[in-house]
């Protein structure tokens, strides 16, 4: 009897156990994140492969915005989906100058078009040039991407305020410590580069601070304007007609379009002696003036010091007025 | 063709001609009144004597350096105050006829001569050339020679005034003629008396001096 009451007790209280369980789940769902998710959630970025952050593109600077920097998780890299090369073919040179670009369209067409209007309404307030490119969350730009190549199509586009000023935004939807800047050299050369990261971090920042998105993106827009166009009052970025002598030159003389397949040793050594060419030139050429120079005083000084006589012709002349050596003529003044 | 103008009237004179067109002078004009001998002619003559012993010195190095530079040439400057009746041309035209230059080059011709006459008290200077010299140095070139003298004749500056006449005259010379490295060739005297005829060593005269000298030489020489 005693047994049996102990077993009817213990069935009450798993009984009861079990129903208040129940009742817990329905107060408090848990998260159903799916194991993709977890795994597409590199807090040390990922969306670009290792490569030089300063100087290796020839007219961008790379800032990196992901915080905290970390190195990159390797499965997980191995695992995101590379942009095509069409991509790069297709967005390289625009016809027109369309400061966002979707090619995989992640973003719904409304979506995009105030994307669009908030990146156009920033062109038209601050000198520096913003173009956002989109993608996915499981994309990652490719080993050898050209990311110069598409800054310098919009840096050279008619709607630059400023020749020289642009910023390039890599931007993954969704996983904004993933993004990636890239700043011009007029830029990163006025700024320094700790302001510029610190530019990046707040804007992430702000981004983080919503779950949504699309409304992370626009977060991260809205910051980086703000931002940008404090960075311009700060650092007096210069315009298209104050650019620097060196800055201009810079400028000028960036390539519009870097082909790192043909860029040999010999181009290499090419474009670093190519500066210096006129300068060996022009001295090459005061040493022969100086040279000549001197051996013509030489000559001068020699044919000087050299004891040397003139020998006059001798004409048969007729004599006149009777004289044997001289017929009269001369010349007299009176002073 | 160079056109030659007459020392006594200025007419131009046609080649060859023997006595001028115009006023009928010729050589024998000027033998009746300075001679037909020959006469010695110095580098530089100031019988005007309007030069300091510094300045004549210094005017003879000028004109040894012309002459060196061109050894056909001679060149003779001669200060001296004319009569009224001579003309500066007509003087220079009988020097050059009749002057022998002092040098030692036996191979220079009057040809070659030209004579810079300064008249200080009629205040007239005038330069004449040989026959060698008229194309080279044309009356219109000596003209302008002259005018570029008159400044510092006129201040009494007879140095500087030659000295520039100097230079000119050799800047234009020197772009006719031909450049050429002087060779000095001296070959030793084949004997002992013709070197001693060509060392300068003149022999005394035997004089009174010389005879005690010599018996005093004998007796030491009997002594020993």
């Amino acid at each position: 009897m005693q047994h049996l009451c102990t077993v009817l007790y213990l069935a009450v209280f798993v009984a009861s156990v079990a129903l208040h369980a129940q009742e817990g789940e329905d107060v408090l769902a848990l998260p159903d994140w799916e194991q993709q998710e977890v795994h597409l959630s590199p807090l040390g970025g990922g969306l670009l492969p290792q490569r030089p952050a300063e100087g290796s593109g020839a007219g961008f600077g790379n800032i990196p915005g992901n915080i905290p920097v970390a190195p990159p998780v390797a499965e997980v890299v191995d695992r995101l989906e590379e942009v095509g090369r069409g991509f790069f073919d297709a967005h390289g040179a625009p016809t027109a100058f369309t400061p966002l670009l979707d090619p995989g369209a992640v973003l719904p067409e409304k979506d995009q078009e105030r994307i669009r209007r908030m990146l156009l309404n920033h062109g038209l307030t601050a000198r520096v040039s913003l173009r956002l490119i989109l993608l996915s969350g499981q994309q990652r730009l490719p080993e050898h991407a050209d990311l110069d190549h598409l800054g310098i199509a919009s840096q050279e586009h008619e709607h630059d305020g400023a020749a020289g000023l642009s910023c390039l935004i890599v931007y993954p939807l969704g996983e904004p410590w993933r993004v990636r800047m890239f700043m011009s050299r007029a830029i990163t050369q006025a700024a320094p580069a700790q302001d510029l990261a610190g530019l990046a971090q707040g804007c992430i920042k702000e981004a983080l601070k919503t779950n949504q998105p699309t409304e992370q993106l626009e977060e991260f827009i809205h910051q980086l304007n703000i931002k940008l166009t404090w960075l311009e009052r700060s650092y007096a970025l210069p315009s298209s007609n104050e650019l620097t002598p060196e800055t201009a030159e810079l400028v000028a003389n960036t390539p519009t379009h870097v082909d790192r397949a043909a860029d040999t040793v010999m181009e290499q050594v090419w474009r670093m002696i190519q500066p210096w060419l006129w300068k060996a030139g022009a001295a090459a050429l005061a040493l022969c003036v100086l040279w000549l120079a001197v051996r013509s005083v030489r000559s001068r000084l020699r044919r000087r010091t050299r004891v040397s006589v003139w020998i006059l012709p001798d004409p048969h002349i007729q004599p006149r007025l009777g004289g044997k050596y001289c017929g009269g003529g001369g010349v007299s003044v009176r002073y | 063709m160079q056109v030659m103008n007459c020392p006594h009237c200025n007419h131009h004179l046609a080649a060859a001609c023997q006595r001028c067109d115009a006023c009928g002078f010729e050589m024998a004009w000027l033998l009746d009144v300075l001679g037909d001998g020959v006469v010695k002619m110095e580098k530089l003559s100031d019988r005007a004597h309007c030069l300091r012993l510094a300045d004549s010195q210094r005017l003879l190095q000028q004109i040894e350096q012309f002459q060196a530079h061109f050894p056909q040439v001679f060149i003779a400057v001669y200060f001296a105050v004319l009569p009224q009746t001579l003309s500066p041309n007509e003087l220079t035209f009988w020097l050059l006829n009749h002057a022998a230059f002092d040098s030692e080059d036996a191979e220079r011709q009057n040809e070659f001569a030209m004579i810079l006459l300064v008249d200080p008290v009629a205040k007239a200077v005038a330069l004449n050339v040989g026959y060698a010299l008229e194309r080279l140095l044309p009356d219109s070139f000596l003209q302008s020679v002259l005018r570029g003298m008159r400044t510092p004749l006129w201040h009494a500056e007879y140095i500087e005034g030659v000295e520039d006449a100097l230079q000119k005259l050799a800047a234009r010379l020197r772009g006719s003629a031909r450049r050429v490295e002087p060779t000095q060739e001296i070959s030793p005297p084949e004997s002992a008396g013709e070197f001693m005829r060509q060392a300068g060593f003149d022999p005394l005269k035997r004089t009174h001096v010389m005879e005690e000298l010599q018996r005093d030489l004998n007796e030491q020489t009997n002594r020993w």
